[in-house]
């Protein structure tokens, strides 16, 4: 990107940027505060920054530092190596992901611990490689990687959840009918 | 580096994203070519990938997100951050007003007539380009701060109440201290509405339908509601207005 006009970025960001902050947040008006918040820094500091094609990693780490600060607490991120990662790794489940809608994506990734959920959504929003993530959440590439991995066994065993959480509804509530017709009528 | 090695950094590719340096990664790639077991395995983590992916992409945004943003950029380029020198002037200049605000204070007390209030606040509105305190499409958010101010907090009308914020500020008019909230409005403009406690005004408008004028360029509408005053304005056009009521 040559340019640094400000709508275009905000045109071609924010959709990203809003959607790792609601993973983040967890709920709509605390993403949009951070994904504004963001591009307010941007419109103040981003003139500092010559290379128009750094814009992207830079708003994605000003939002993930915003996050962290709004936080006030500090993060801690313990070195992971690839051999401390489950060595069980089950395989991957394409057919339980089309079971679901978006909002429902996005709720399983929001109740994966954030340790895993932030290098997970940027794996996903498919604009970073594990690199550029990694400068992004400033940790090492290899942490990135095992986190990835933890990451995706967590996800899949959130939409197994979800699944079954859904399959035990579907048998309840006739259940439930069935228990109705047995009480005794009153009056 | 064995195969469960293999599939966590297996894990972190993309089939469009391969470029690479890292020794671990070339590894991993020569071990799949070599282990049908484990190609099947990656296909299938891919495919995984590409659905979560897709489905990211669906996450619906807020409608007036995009406005809000670009709205508040108009403020912030409006407002260019000074160099050291200029914050060292401004900073002088600051210590200046507040000396001569506190006589200034003593001297003007009482209530302040509806006009004089109006050419006072209009201009901090600096050609739709407020310094604002705090940033947030959240009325709840505006309101705490507001509240944690110490500064009048009103009712909304009705209309207002669904259009999105941009921040607000409070301000020290005459001795009575006034709020100030930014909307973005369904066009896209930028609405400003003051409040202040009824008594600051000798002549405060009425209570029962908002009275409109142009004053200086600004559209605005003003009403009271219980204690308070109330100050809309837009340089929109007096139908803008009109439509946030």
């Amino acid at each position: 990107m040559h340019s640094l006009d400000f709508e275009e970025i905000v045109d071609r960001f924010y959709p990203m940027l809003y959607r790792f902050a609601l993973s983040l947040a967890r709920n709509e008006a605390d993403a949009c505060d951070l994904t504004q918040q963001t591009f307010s820094i941007w419109a103040t500091k981003g003139h500092f920054l010559r290379d128009g094609s750094k814009a992207k990693s830079w708003l994605f780490t000003t939002l993930y530092r915003e996050f962290i600060s709004s936080r006030r607490r500090e993060m801690r991120w313990p070195k992971e190596e690839l051999s401390e990662v489950e060595h069980e790794l089950p395989a991957a489940m394409p057919e339980t992901v089309d079971c679901l809608e978006s909002v429902q994506v996005m709720e399983a990734l929001q109740s994966i611990d954030e340790t895993f959920r932030a290098p997970l959504v940027l794996f996903y929003l498919q604009e970073h490689s594990y690199e550029e993530i990694a400068q992004i959440l400033e940790i090492p590439i290899g942490t990135v990687m095992s986190r990835l991995s933890r990451g995706k066994l967590k996800l899949q065993q959130a939409f197994l959840n979800r699944q079954a959480q859904a399959d035990a509804n579907i048998i309840r509530m006739p259940m439930r009918r069935a228990a109705k017709e047995g009480e005794p009528s009153h009056g | 580096m064995d195969k469960q090695e293999a599939k966590v950094v297996l894990q972190a590719l993309r089939p469009n994203d391969l470029n690479t340096h890292q020794p671990a990664v070339i590894e991993a790639l020569v071990f799949v070519e070599n282990d049908p077991e484990l190609k099947a395995w990656w296909e299938a983590q891919q495919s995984f990938d590409r659905k979560v992916a897709e489905k990211l992409e669906k996450v619906p945004l807020p409608a007036d997100l995009r406005t809000t943003i670009l709205a508040s950029r108009k403020i912030s380029q409006i407002t260019p951050q000074p160099h050291l020198a200029l914050w060292v002037a401004a900073a002088a200049m600051l210590a200046f007003l507040c000396v001569a605000g506190t006589f200034m204070q003593i001297s003007a007390t009482g209530p302040l007539a509806q006009t004089d209030y109006n050419a006072t606040v209009l201009p901090l509105l600096n050609h739709d380009a407020p310094a604002l305190a705090m940033t947030s499409p959240d009325h709840d958010k505006i309101a705490a701060w507001l509240k944690e101010q110490n500064a009048p907090m009103g009712t909304l009308p009705a209309g207002m109440t669904a259009l999105p914020t941009v921040g607000c500020q409070k301000f020290a008019v005459h001795g009575h201290t006034v709020s100030l909230i930014c909307f973005v409005m369904a066009g896209g403009g930028l609405a400003h509405l003051f409040i202040v406690d009824q008594e600051a005004l000798s002549d405060p408008p009425g209570n029962n339908a908002p009275e409109f004028n142009q004053v200086q360029g600004w559209s605005t509408a003003a009403w009271s509601d219980g204690h308070m005053s109330y100050l809309l304005a837009t340089q929109a056009g007096s139908d803008a207005l009109r439509g946030c009521l």
